[in-house]
């Protein structure tokens, strides 16, 4: 397994669910986010049925742009190159990575500051350079704080959602040289501002993701509230944008429904404060902007999810986070839980996909499949479809016609699927599944009283005296006689 | 074969048929509001994202918003030289004797240190205002520099009502502005601002913390 790949989801996952429900701690400070984010996103969203239209909307875009993707990403290619973006290919985290570390090498280039950029995490792009000898500073006030504890971002929208104000007053006084403790947020996203715009100065080069790429312009769009993806892509020499290439579409018409749909599911926002939108490097009569703009068009497994026609539907997420705002699993375990740069249910779609069922297939068992999230998705991606589908390729063995998932049948469990066989062939016998029905009631008293982690916190199910079948056979009995009885009377 | 060739490749050996259904659902044409519905909804919707608006007319503007800088204590204030607003608040500006009007003249690397450390304010225009959020489009390039509306505290900007549109649609298509885009499109919707800690709303997270937005209204039917 290569270094840019999570080593461990699958064989941690059942504990880092554990150890989160049961940190009480945690699961307020999720319990209290998501509440307040569900409640925003509601009230933005009064009319159902203009909710709805605007959903078929985005969906139908989105659907339209992938259907036209390899000669939409030619085409914002061409107008990047037109208006003096450099475009660059990469179809792999290490190839993107070295991408990136070159660009950085021209320039003689040690500091980079970086917009949010999930695509970065995606790649494990801090780690990299900082093992090139490259200092790589997170600017997004929620990801700064995740950086500074040494941890991952816990949501795609809110980075360090999982924790609260105290939390983050003791690592500010900790780790910032010279900050007393205060709980007053005024005073510490003061404090964050005061650090990150001296780093905004000295950068060398500015890192940025791309919230959507417009063809027809050769445009790059980022959405942000609180300026840092402004100060990445202005103050710098150099700008770099990390792009999924999934992430074009056709022309800024698509924009307003999109931008409209994504500001409000992500935090119930009629619009963010910022609304960027590059399309080229600093013009020779202007005065600031960065003098090169690089895109890096990441694939990393993308072409793999479009060549299945129901997995294709991943590719239309437009990274809002409603998803995991409205999945009860997620509100209880919380992100890091899932041990993936994405979590919650788009999490258990887009991780086992890039990485691999038998890297990442495990979070899928994570979902009740009450379809929340696929109600919330401003994009319709039927998301309890998906993950059910990814559960069965983590079992399926058979080999499929197009690409699909790696790792299918990775989390086959012999025991599991030979239980499942004896289930069918019993559900087609009628004699013998009412055998071991009888024999499952009058030896009741043998059932196990563990069964795994089932009884860990429940008890063990156990059968009836009697089967549905024979207490039905015997009431239908008993009625029988007693109308007998009454008409003999 | 390069990564290019290769992502292509599988893109197209893989697409999907074209949706059947119609390409996009036909967009709710919205009711275009009259200016002085778009004034009060702009106004509502910039004061409910906590942006200051002086409403002026284009005789007094000028006077209003220097009487706004010098009971804010703003004292310094970065500006682009080759535009009207920025010649006409020159003028203006000797009845203020204490303020240092500096023009955006040199190249950011030059100017870095007073622009971070030095200037309370930066003061701009924008090319239109949406008037559904609160929104002021502002074209940078030569004469509106991207660092003038981002790394002062306060920033300063004008607009005039009859450059107000209804919602975002409308003033990419009024403004036919995809013929011609700039290096760096804005859309700004208040000051600076972050829920990161906890959901609680901060402001100055980056950017200016304060937006103090100049709305010149022409006539009477202008006003609200």
């Amino acid at each position: 397994m290569s270094r840019f790949e999570p080593a461990t989801v699958n064989l941690e996952f059942d504990k880092r669910v554990s150890d989160a429900l049961q940190d009480q701690e945690l699961r307020a400070n999720f319990r209290g986010a998501m509440d307040f984010l569900v409640g925003k996103r509601a009230a933005m969203f009064p009319d159902k049925e203009d909710l709805e239209a605007l959903r078929a909307q985005g969906e139908a875009i989105r659907n339209r742009c992938l259907s036209q993707l390899p000669e939409l990403l030619e085409q914002f290619e061409q107008r990047c190159t037109e208006n003096g973006i450099q475009v660059h290919w990469a179809e792999t985290a290490q190839e993107a990575n070295a991408i990136i570390l070159e660009i950085m090498h021209k320039h003689d280039a040690t500091r980079m500051v970086k917009g949010k950029s999930m695509a970065s995490e995606e790649i494990g792009l801090n780690h990299f350079l900082a093992d090139h000898g490259v200092e790589c500073l997170e600017t997004d006030m929620g990801e700064y704080i995740v950086q500074l504890a040494d941890e991952t971002p816990s949501h795609i929208i809110m980075p360090a959602i999982h924790k609260n104000k105290q939390q983050i007053a003791r690592l500010f006084n900790q780790k910032i040289e010279g900050v007393e403790y205060s709980e007053d947020v005024d005073r510490l996203i003061g404090i964050g501002r005061d650090v990150l715009r001296q780093k905004f100065f000295e950068a060398d080069v500015g890192l940025s993701g791309v919230n959507f790429a417009v063809a027809e312009t050769g445009t790059l769009c980022l959405v942000e509230n609180e300026g840092n993806g402004r100060m990445t892509t202005t103050i710098p020499p150099v700008h770099i944008a990390l792009c999924g290439i999934e992430k074009v579409v056709e022309s800024l018409q698509d924009i307003p429904p999109l931008l409209r749909l994504l500001t409000r599911s992500a935090t119930g926002q009629a619009i963010t404060t910022y609304f960027n939108m590059i399309s080229s490097p600093r013009k020779p009569d202007e005065k600031d902007g960065p003098r090169e703009v690089h895109v890096v068009l990441l694939d990393n497994g993308r072409s793999r999810i479009y060549a299945d026609k129901q997995l294709q539907e991943t590719l239309r997420c437009i990274r809002c986070g409603a998803c995991m705002n409205h999945c009860p699993v997620y509100t209880r375990i919380g992100g890091h839980a899932y041990g993936t740069t994405y979590p919650g249910p788009i999490g258990q779609v887009v991780s086992p996909q890039i990485w691999g069922l038998h890297t990442a297939g495990a979070i899928t068992k994570a979902c009740s499949l009450n379809g929340a999230c696929g109600e919330a998705c401003p994009v319709k991606i039927p998301l309890a479809d998906l993950i059910r589908r990814l559960r069965y390729e983590s079992n399926n063995s058979e080999p499929t016609p197009v690409p699909g998932p790696r790792g299918q049948g990775s989390l086959r469990k012999r025991p599991e699927a030979i239980t499942w066989k004896l289930w069918a062939l019993l559900s087609r016998k009628p004699g013998l599944y009412k055998l071991v029905l009888f024999l499952a009631t009058r030896l009741r008293a043998l059932a196990p009283k563990h069964i795994g982690p089932w009884t860990r916190y429940r008890s063990a199910p156990r059968p009836a005296a009697r089967s549905l079948h024979e207490l039905a056979a015997q009431r239908s009995q008993s009625n029988a006689s007693s109308q007998e009885h009454g008409r003999h009377e | 074969m390069s990564s290019r060739e290769a992502i292509l490749n599988r893109l197209r050996t893989y697409r999907q048929p074209k949706p059947s259904q119609p390409a996009q659902a036909p967009a709710a044409a919205s009711a275009t509001l009259s200016i002085a519905e778009k004034v009060r909804l702009f106004t509502e919707n910039l004061h409910a994202a906590h942006a200051e608006v002086i409403t002026a007319t284009q005789e007094d503007w000028t006077q209003r918003l220097l009487s706004f800088w010098r009971e804010t204590g703003v004292h310094s204030v970065i500006y682009a030289p080759n535009t009207a607003h920025g010649q006409a608040i020159e003028s203006a500006a000797h009845a203020y004797p204490e303020l240092q009007l500096q023009a955006y003249e040199e190249d950011i690397e030059t100017c870095k240190d007073r622009l971070f450390n030095h200037i309370q304010c930066g003061f701009g225009a924008a090319m239109a205002g949406i008037a559904e959020t609160g929104t002021l489009m502002v074209k940078t390039g030569a004469d509106e520099p991207r660092a003038l509306s981002l790394v002062p505290p306060t920033h300063s900007l004008l607009i005039h009502a009859k450059d107000l549109y209804t919602d975002l649609p409308e003033a990419l298509h009024q403004t036919r502005i995809e013929t011609a885009l700039p290096t760096n499109l804005l859309l700004i919707s208040g000051p600076s601002k972050t829920a990161d800690i906890q959901q609680t709303l901060a402001y100055g997270a980056h950017g200016p913390k304060r937006l103090v937005v100049v709305l010149i209204v022409a006539e009477e039917s202008d006003h609200v």
